[in-house]
Parts: structure tokens; C-alpha cells; sequence
């Protein structure tokens, strides 16, 4: 069963397009999203932007778990690279993160989406950072 | 609201084309509630969107061949270079920076009302086929 939304309100652009949290803990994350008419490039395939947005919330959530969900900081992303491997026609699309290094203000996440039939369609790369974030010692 | 192009996701998100042609495109998108992140801000997904139509848009006009080229974006990075702002118009300039007869490399930047950019993008792209 899917969890609801766990970010604020404010967060609009991923309640517009329908991204699911699946599966959220220390360091990865699942998201799933419906395959909708309107994500359609001319190709009649789901456009690559909301492929790059599935991604880029999925880094975000990646490294912004914290056992108290009080503590928890949403960062932003600094750097997003995607890599679109085949066309997406078929929902959900399915994608999972994983924080993959850095430290308590700067970290890198890597991601993979896959289409409904289970075939990898996007990878995707990302380096964010909590803003406002104490400065560690140097 | 549509394109023109017949693109859902264009009509979707409110992306207008301004102009493109000789291999370059400026497209404007004008930023709604709905496309706002956790910050109050545009979505990084929806600038990077935006880099997404607006290089394949500066791709499909060939700057020799007369016509529309149908393309594919391979890759795509982008750089959140300061934060968005929650309303106002984007304005996206994408232009095509070389590349041979099936894959081209084109450049993006992204401003905000007051001239701010506020991301850049890099995109390869290939040729649809046939």
C-alpha cells in the first residue's frame, strides 16, 4: 500500500503528476507513478522531463530520511544528470534511489527507472545539498 | 492552453515556443502553484522539463536541412545553478552546439522575469531514424 505524500503541501509539482512514496529508508527509496495521456512526448512515449523529475525526487528522498521524521530536511538538488535508455510507454513507472556518498550537508544519490513490464528505461545521477545546513568543521 | 506542436506534456505544463530555427529555441513557461516544490519554488523536475523540450525543440529545426527532425534526448544534465523562483515566466534558450548526422549536442539556459539564470542544461540528442 502506498504511503501518503510524506512532504509538505507546498511540494505541488509531484502531487500534479501523481509520484507515490513506495518504499522510504535510510538511504533508498521507491517511488511509483501512473503513466498518464498527458506525460506523452510526440513519440506517443513518456516524455523525458518527467522521467528526469521522478529521478531527481527520488535522490532528494534518498538521502533526506532521518528515524524522526521531526528531523528531516527536504535538500535541493545541485547537479541532475539522466541517461534515457529506452522509451517508457507502459505504467507504473517504477524508481528506485540510493544515496551513494557524501556527508552530512553535501551528498550523491544514483537512480534507475523502470517501466511496467520491469525493463530499465532511465538512469539518473544527482548531487544535492541540504541548504542552511550548520557548517561542518573544517 | 495548447503548443501548437501537438506535444501533451508541452500542453501539459503551459510550455509556449517563441521562436526556433537555424538550430535554436526559446521557448516560455509561465510558472503556476502547481509547479512549485517543498521551497515555494519551480520544481527542478520542471526546469528540467523545460531544458528537455526546449533542446529537442533547437534539434528538430536543422540549421542546413529545411523541415522538422523527429529526435530522442540520450542524456541530459542539468545544473540547479540558484533557486528557482515560485511565479513568473521562464525563459528557456537552447542552441544547437554541434554534432553529425545522427546525434547532436545542444545547450540550454534558463532564466527567470528579472534576466537570473537559474539553471543551465547539456543535452545529446539523436535523430529519430527513417
Amino acid at each position: 500500500v502506498p504511503l501518503t505524500f510524506p512532504f509538505p503541501l507546498k511540494d505541488r509539482f509531484n502531487h500534479l503528476l501523481g509520484v507515490q512514496v513506495n518504499d522510504w529508508g535510510p538511504g533508498h527509496v521507491t517511488l511509483e507513478l501512473a503513466v498518464r495521456e498527458e506525460f506523452e512526448n510526440l513519440a506517443k512515449l513518456v516524455h523525458g522531463g518527467v522521467i528526469a523529475t521522478l529521478i531527481d525526487t527520488a535522490c532528494n528522498f534518498a538521502g533526506a530520511w532521518t528515524e524522526d521524521s521531526g528531523e528531516r530536511r527536504i535538500p535541493v538538488t545541485l547537479t541532475l544528470t539522466t541517461n534515457f535508455i529506452a522509451g517508457a510507454r507502459k505504467g507504473p513507472l517504477s524508481c528506485t534511489a540510493r544515496r551513494t556518498g557524501g556527508g552530512k550537508t553535501t551528498f550523491m544519490a544514483d537512480a534507475e527507472v523502470k517501466d511496467g513490464d520491469g525493463r530499465l528505461v532511465a538512469t539518473g545521477q544527482a548531487v544535492l545539498r541540504f541548504v542552511g545546513a550548520p557548517r561542518s568543521k573544517r | 492552453m495548447t503548443s501548437g506542436f501537438g506535444m501533451p506534456f508541452m500542453d501539459e505544463l503551459g510550455v509556449e515556443v517563441l521562436s526556433a530555427g537555424g538550430g535554436r529555441a526559446e521557448l516560455r513557461l509561465a510558472i503556476r502553484p502547481a509547479h512549485r516544490n517543498a521551497f515555494g519554488g519551480a520544481h527542478g523536475g520542471l526546469v528540467a522539463a523545460l531544458i528537455d523540450i526546449a533542446v529537442g525543440a533547437a534539434a528538430a529545426i536543422d540549421p542546413v536541412e529545411p523541415g522538422l527532425r523527429p529526435n530522442v534526448t540520450l542524456a541530459l544534465t542539468t545544473q540547479f545553478v540558484q533557486p528557482a523562483p515560485g511565479e513568473g515566466v521562464l525563459t528557456a534558450r537552447a542552441a544547437v552546439r554541434g554534432g553529425g548526422a545522427q546525434v547532436c549536442f545542444v545547450d540550454c539556459e534558463v532564466t527567470a522575469a528579472d534576466g537570473a539564470v537559474i539553471a543551465v542544461g547539456t543535452a545529446t540528442l539523436q535523430y529519430a531514424r527513417g
